[in-house]
């Protein structure tokens, strides 16, 4: 094993790749769906990794299949230069407290019969973290960490809001100290006003605890605010990465800049001028599959070759898997 | 489809031989046997009788002889044959088979079957519907008592009551017997009863859950009148949960009930049901057996085809 | 030149709940002019909704009720119509589309009989007529080969193409307004830009009124000509589009745009968010509702509940300051930290 050096990233996947076969009809072949299909990326100490992309891209796949909870078809997962896609269920505990996950929706995320105490310290004592007088006072310090109240210890999850949830689901993650938190839509599922206040919390969190996010939506507007680098992600690839400003300031990949310019912003002065690249068509199921690029028959700057020739991710500081990136793309 | 059915008549003869093969072994293993009487029979006669049933040779070749005969392929002599199925003669109903018992007794089982499920149907899916529409007011409240009580009376008192009512009070219906539709009528009420309680109930409950879907909003916003909305677009989906039901409940309808027939005179199968199992009379208990499956067998494909009817995005596999 | 055609005065409607009386709506007033689109924002629960459901009555009885009010649509007024009367317009002058087009469209039935059944209805249409003009509408809105598609079901549609399904069927009486109920939120971006181009080309092409009901502040941006923000079931503020995203005048509008993250513009910090909880509808302070949550409250504010009132000859906020000042805004903001 590795002795992790300095530059190696927290968290690492190589080509990772998770296929789940659909069911098999008589007579035809085996299909497969790809739900992340070749996917490198990098998490550091402290950093924060956007992955955005639109329904079916792969994205929560990809974060469930880096906790274990995902078959890895292909390709490796490493934590600290140490492989743990091939770990057993044991192996992984430990991991588990390391790494942990929020959900997009903090009301079925909580076991509704348990009180906030139970729900905050459970995660302590599976790890056999403090002694039991300790961890009520761990949970009490980790709720006003996280912007609630202590004395609601003995609530229960129906009588909190939203964001109030989400909070608690936030305390629940880093009962156990973890390095890592993945976040799955985090605040989708909220009201703007409290999503404000959601990010607002996690990016505190992150400074005063040294965390580091890999940080999954599909609003590229939140992203932009709260991520240091970004990948965009489409039908289980990756299709650009890099750092959040270039990405947003000179995206290349005509995905990307289809998002971007379908993303609505609040000024209507600039909606009114736009020039909007509508993307046509719809995403296509992950079953379907392509001789070529994926992204071919919604793309506005194809050439017949795209067809045929499955570009790779390429570039160092900006990776991007397209060719043709930045393009002019035609009016219409 | 085609597919669905030949792997659902694959699973059926599968089905049905394991059935018969545990209700074979089953029956001889428990001590005694059909000839065992109160009375002791000499031995001469006992063998003579176990001779004539073929019950004096070894279990396996019982069974291979009376199965060869239920599949159609053996005679009762062992001999080689292609015909129907052929269920041997009764232990304990002298002089007749079991083929010709449940061709006599089937028929009346299964009109009086008929007619009470389809009581049940028509009465419990329109009160369940009028329940849920009247939810929480004193119709649906009161409907919902009446479920309660037809779930929990016994029909044997049903029965007697409804005898009481119409046949002494009112002389509207003979009392017992079979022969014309009138004769039917009350036991069909008395059997259907309890189905038509739990079918309310059922209906009841599905129509509240679908009336709080979306699409019911869009259909009111479309400006569809109140019943068309009820009809045409919750309909539908408040039956699955009675169709669900109605597999099990109809094999055990069309089957016959011993307490009705009993009350009322009717000789339908319910009351060989029972009997043939005491009374060890072992084809006749093994024909039963056998009917049962093959209702129960089929009204569940028929509930599946159903399933697929009604909700589109259901494929029969 | 603008003539009006839907004007509700002081619409309130209530639920009786186990926690108690929730007062979803609360003297709700506005005017809908041919042809525009007016935005009504909001978060969940601030009655933006229920407004619109109460205009159409569907909203659910028990638990809720309307306790006043009126909605004069053609100098009638909707709230007291007849139901038979009510449903001639529901569908047909008036017609509605929700959020989640996954759950809206009747799952056992085809989108032919679905579509069919709204035309026989109001316009009197033979089947064969009904059929041929709905495979017209589901041209208009974009799906490829509706001959064909038409006799499938909905679960053989993607979200977005099902969202233009709702949208075929609403426009097919051609309704002079159409309520949209949150009808991109679930979709996905590329999706969402579609359908809100789809709304605009088929208004500007039918001239329908478009009540736009929405969280979203990009979409507000993207296609309302005005906007009314809504908050624990009232209005408190009324303006164009332009003017509200320029100089918003209740505070609650400020923190609804300070606190959205823009995709154009790199972070800076934290974002403005709006302190404190949503508004428990059951326990409404005596106040403005927004008080405990404002950072320019004031001693008045909570005595005293305020009203609507002109800020600009097209702008009304209810609100007792006058302007909001940035700086002042930012100050407290610092203050509290």
């Amino acid at each position: 094993m590795t002795e992790p050096s300095p530059t190696t990233p927290l968290l690492e996947t190589n080509n990772l790749m998770v296929y789940f076969s659909s069911r098999k009809k008589w007579g035809e072949p085996q299909r497969f769906i790809r739900a992340v299909d070749g996917v490198s990326l990098s998490l550091r100490e402290g950093e924060t990794l956007g992955l955005v992309g639109e329904s079916g891209c792969g994205k929560s796949t990809l974060a469930r299949a880096i906790l274990g909870l995902a078959p890895v078809t292909a390709g490796s997962v490493h934590y600290r230069g140490q492989r743990i896609d091939q770990f057993s269920a044991r192996q992984m505990r430990p991991l588990r407290q390391e790494i942990q996950m929020i959900f997009q929706d903090p009301f079925a995320s909580l076991n509704p019969r348990m009180s906030v105490g139970q729900i905050v310290t459970e995660p302590m004592s599976i790890f056999q973290l403090y002694s039991r007088r300790e961890r009520r006072l761990e949970a009490m310090r980790l709720l006003d960490l996280v912007g609630l109240n202590p004395r609601y210890m003995n609530r229960y999850p129906h009588e909190f809001s939203g964001g109030q949830r989400q909070r608690i689901g936030i305390a629940r993650a880093l009962a156990v100290s973890p390095k890592i938190i993945l976040c799955d839509e985090p605040v989708s599922a909220l009201d703007v006003s409290i999503q404000a206040q959601v990010i607002n919390l996690l990016q505190d969190l992150q400074q005063k605890l040294g965390l580091s996010y890999l940080f999954i939506a599909h609003d590229l507007a939140v992203v932009r605010h709260i991520a240091d680098r970004v990948g965009v992600m489409y039908l289980g690839r990756l299709v650009e990465s890099t750092d959040t400003e270039r990405l947003y300031n000179n995206p290349q990949h005509p995905y990307t800049r289809a998002l971007l310019s379908s993303s609505p912003v609040p000024d209507p002065v600039a909606e009114r001028q736009r020039t909007g690249i509508a993307l046509p068509g719809e995403i296509p199921s992950p079953e379907t599959e392509f001789p070529g690029c994926r992204f071919f028959d919604r793309c506005l700057i194809r050439e017949a070759s795209c067809q045929t020739h499955d570009p790779p991710l390429e570039g160092t500081e900006h990776r991007v898997a397209c060719p043709l990136a930045g393009k002019e793309i035609a009016e219409h | 489809m085609v597919r669905f059915l030949i792997r659902r008549l694959l699973w059926f003869l599968l089905t049905l031989w394991t059935v018969f093969t545990v209700s074979f072994f089953l029956m001889r293993a428990v001590p005694g046997g059909p000839f065992d009487g109160d009375r002791k029979l000499e031995p001469d006669v006992k063998r003579m009788i176990e001779q004539r049933y073929n019950v004096d040779q070894p279990k396996w070749k019982q069974y291979v002889t009376h199965l060869g005969m239920a599949a159609g392929v053996l005679s009762e002599d062992g001999q080689w044959r292609w015909g129907l199925p052929d269920l041997g003669p009764s232990y304990r109903i002298r002089d007749y088979t079991v083929n010709q018992i449940i061709a006599q007794g089937l028929p009346i089982s299964a009109a009086l079957g008929i007619l009470a499920l389809s009581f049940g149907l028509v009465f419990g899916v329109t009160a369940g519907i009028i329940a849920a529409l009247n939810r929480q007011n004193f119709t649906d409240t009161g409907v919902m008592l009446l479920a309660t009580v037809g779930i929990a009376v016994p029909n044997f008192w049903m029965a007697s009551i409804g005898i009481i009512l119409f046949v002494f009070w009112i002389p509207l219906l003979p009392a017992a017997g079979w022969g014309s539709l009138s004769h039917l009528v009350l036991p069909a009420f008395c059997l259907g009863a309890p189905y038509a309680a739990y079918i309310a109930r059922l209906t009841r409950t599905g129509m509240l859950e679908v009336l709080h879907q979306d699409y019911i909003r869009t259909a009111y916003a479309k400006g569809l009148p109140a019943r068309r909305v009820i009809m045409r677009h919750a309909l539908k989906g408040a039956l699955l949960p009675v169709v669900s039901f109605l597999g099990p409940a109809a094999a055990g309808i069309l089957t016959g009930s011993l307490v009705i027939e009993k009350v009322f005179h009717l000789s339908g199968t319910g009351t060989y049901f029972v009997e043939a199992a005491l009374q060890r009379d072992y084809p006749l208990a093994m024909g039963v057996v056998l009917v049962y499956t093959v209702v129960l067998y089929t009204m569940n494909v028929i509930v599946d085809i159903s399933y697929a009817v009604l909700d589109p995005r259901i494929k029969l596999q | 030149m603008v003539e009006t055609i839907l004007e509700v005065k002081d619409l309130s409607v209530r639920f009786d709940t186990e926690e108690g009386v929730v007062g979803a709506v609360d003297r709700v007033g506005f005017t809908l002019m041919r042809g525009e689109t007016l935005g009504l924002v909001g978060e969940s629960g601030c009655g933006k909704s229920v407004t619109n459901l109460a205009l159409l009555g569907l909203v659910p009885s028990p638990p809720g009720k309307i306790v006043g009010g009126e909605a004069l649509y053609r100098g009638e007024n909707l709230l007291e119509m007849s139901a038979g009367k009510l449903s001639r317009i529901r569908g047909n002058r008036i017609a509605m589309i929700f959020q989640d087009p996954m759950t809206s469209l009747n799952p056992f039935m085809t989108i032919a009989d679905q579509m069919t059944e709204v035309t026989m209805l109001h316009l009197r249409h033979t089947y064969s007529e009904a059929i041929k003009h709905a495979i017209t509408m589901l041209g208009n809105v974009g799906i490829a080969s509706p001959e064909s598609r038409i006799h499938g079901y909905p679960h053989q549609f993607s979200g977005g193409m099902r969202q233009r399904v709702m949208i075929a069927m609403a426009l097919s009486c051609k309704p002079e307004i159409l309520i949209a109920d949150e009808p991109t939120t679930a979709l996905d971006v590329t999706i969402q830009a579609q359908i809100l181009e789809l709304m605009k080309q088929l208004q500007e092409s039918e001239g329908t009124a478009i009540i736009m009901i929405t969280h979203d502040m990009g979409v507000v941006a993207n296609i309302c000509h005005r906007v009314h923000v809504m908050y624990a079931g009232r209005i408190v503020e009324q303006a164009t589009c332009e003017e509200l995203f320029a100089r918003p005048r209740h505070p609650y509008t400020l923190g609804l745009l300070d606190s959205v993250p823009r995709v154009q513009k790199s972070a800076a910090g934290q974002l403005l968010a709006i302190d404190g909880q949503p508004p428990d509808l059951v326990h409404l302070p005596v106040g403005c509702a927004f008080e405990p949550r404002c950072r320019f409250s004031e001693e008045r504010c909570l005595k005293e509940q305020p009203m609507l009132r002109e800020m600009t000859p097209s702008g009304r906020a209810a609100c007792f300051l006058d302007s909001l000042d940035g700086s002042k805004a930012l100050s407290k903001e610092t203050m509290d930290d």
